[in-house]
């Protein structure tokens, strides 16, 4: 069992998401960032028995109550496993009653904790992953106390740290396709949308905005679908990117898509950080 | 009804797009719920999810694809597949309550003139509208149906809490919340019966091609209604729902 001492900023629990809905108006949901989202699952192994908390720009202070093995992954916070500091990208041997705290973020903006057991919480359409209110709650909570299914675990490669490369973490590029009304910008817009640095502001998991000086004509477009990484412009030249819990469906041109790469990267960008779009030149 | 090369092909990463061109007319829609169904059959075991929108197919891929071989494959699909009209849609009545306390952005775009506010309810009562799609959150309905005089646009500062059930109109679209949100349609009136039920295995009880039309009820009725729905007993008006 987990007793949540301190919730931190914004942690929530996090599947492979909620696939398969959105014909119904419900967002996939899942982990933001992918890549250190799979890594976890890599490291401990047992892809099944897994579950993980995604921690926003201050994590949680966790008591727990039973032994397990966890790992971090992500953004880099300050982490003490019974004020003894401790990394990254490494397994580690929790003992019952020990004190796993994370403070704020040093680089970075989100680390996921995984624990190589099934936590008992709400399944909603096939995914344990919190979406408000198709869940109780959004986020966990102090005085939470988190069960989970009793099994036998043992690891293959205890205390094996794995050689990862972490650096798309600090990456100020983001990789984009066009999207299906790039079209509406003219030719200086469209150049000019690969050249200016655009800050981040209203980072969650719905999704981000972007400031830009681009300003179109409103159009009346009919809503369209979108999907994680989809970047709309709107009238007044902000760019909205989608994330996870974003809406199935937008009503402003969808002028970019984020590759899979870059939303890993978006994902782990603090507000107020400055980002570039590039044209990717693989072709989907 | 349409042909290939009325198809408009895009892409949002892993996402194909099929672009219709739209016209307010059920068979053109027959045509795309129609067609839809046949590529869900065709790429069920690639596909995470398939979307329709007003004018639009969105396949959902699992893996990267070769995206001019999908748009021959598809374009064939299109020219050699029989169409069915004679689907079996639904037809549904809903209660919505109309009352002042429920209408105040219409009240405010008619500038609280009750005549025309009337008038606009009361033809907004005769018309039958078609569930299109769900999207923006889970279990909103899109409905096509309304005429484009009776349209009015999106506020250009959203309300900050528009309520669940609230029915409204953003532009010519008509839609009902399925909980309490920010939003920036006009709410003409709130229907008590809630469209999307998480505890249900299929979640919704109407279904994308279904026809709705509304019927009055007076905010006794609707609190009658709303209790006995939060109490999960049953209400005859309930019963006057499903009209097939």
């Amino acid at each position: 069992m987990i007793e949540v001492l301190d919730s931190g900023f914004y942690t929530s629990i996090q599947d492979e998401g909620r696939k398969g809905y959105r014909h119904l108006g419900v967002p996939v949901s899942g982990a933001m960032d992918q890549k250190a989202f799979e890594l976890g699952r890599l490291l401990l192994g047992r892809k099944n028995e897994i579950s993980t908390m995604e921690c926003t720009l201050i994590g949680p202070r966790l008591r727990f109550h039973e032994p397990c093995n966890i790992v971090l992954t992500g953004a880099n916070m300050e982490v003490k496993l019974n004020q003894k500091l401790v990394s990254n990208n490494t397994i580690l041997n929790v003992r019952a009653a020990d004190e796993l705290s994370l403070k704020r973020v040093e680089k970075g903006l989100r680390t996921y904790i995984h624990i190589n057991k099934s936590l008992i919480t709400e399944k909603v359409l096939g995914s344990t992953s919190f979406y408000f209110p198709l869940t109780k709650s959004s986020v966990i909570e102090k005085g939470d106390h988190l069960f989970w299914l009793k099994s036998e675990s043992t690891l293959r490669n205890f205390n094996s740290k794995i050689k990862w490369d972490d650096s798309y973490i600090e990456y100020k590029e983001l990789s984009v396709y066009k999207g299906p009304e790039f079209k509406i910008l003219t030719k200086e817009q469209a150049e000019q949308l690969f050249k200016m640095p655009l800050k981040i502001s209203n980072q969650n998991r719905m999704g981000c905005r972007l400031k830009s000086s681009l300003e179109i004509k409103p159009d009346l477009m009919l809503s369209q679908s979108i999907r994680p990484g989809t970047v709309q412009l709107t009238p007044s030249g902000t760019l909205l990117i989608s994330g996870f819990d974003g809406q199935v469906s937008g009503g402003y041109p969808r002028i970019l898509q984020l590759t899979d790469e870059a939303l890993n990267v978006l994902a782990q960008k603090i507000e107020g950080t400055e980002v570039f779009f590039k044209l990717s030149n693989t072709h989907l | 009804m349409y042909t290939k090369e009325q198809i408009r092909f895009s892409c949002l990463g892993k996402t194909l797009i099929l672009n219709f061109p739209w016209e307010e007319n059920n068979s053109v829609f027959d045509f795309v719920l129609n067609f839809k169904n046949i590529l869900f059959i065709y790429y069920k075991d690639q596909i995470e999810d398939i979307t329709i929108t007003f004018d639009s197919i969105n396949l959902y891929f699992k893996n990267e694809y070769d995206h001019q071989k999908l748009r021959t494959e598809i374009s064939k699909l299109l020219e050699d597949s029989k169409f069915n009209a004679l689907i079996d849609y639904k037809k549904w009545k809903l209660p919505v309550c109309l009352d002042d306390s429920s209408n105040a952005d219409l009240n405010l775009f008619f500038k609280g003139n009750k005549s025309k506010v009337k008038e606009y309810l009361d033809r907004f009562l005769s018309l039958e509208f078609r569930l299109v799609f769900y999207g923006f959150l889970p279990g909103f309905p899109y409905l096509s149906g309304l005429p484009d005089e009776m349209s009015i646009p999106r506020k250009v500062t959203p309300n900050n809490q528009t309520f669940k059930g609230s029915v409204s109109v953003g532009g010519s679209q008509v839609g009902i919340y399925p909980q309490n949100c920010p939003g920036g349609w006009n709410v003409i009136g709130n229907c008590p019966v809630p469209l999307f039920d998480i505890k249900k295995e299929i979640p919704t009880f109407i279904q994308a091609g279904d026809y709705i039309q509304f019927f009055q009820i007076s905010k006794e009725e609707w609190i009658e209604v709303t209790d006995a729905i939060t109490k999960g007993i049953d209400h005859p008006m309930l019963k006057r729902i499903k009209n097939d």
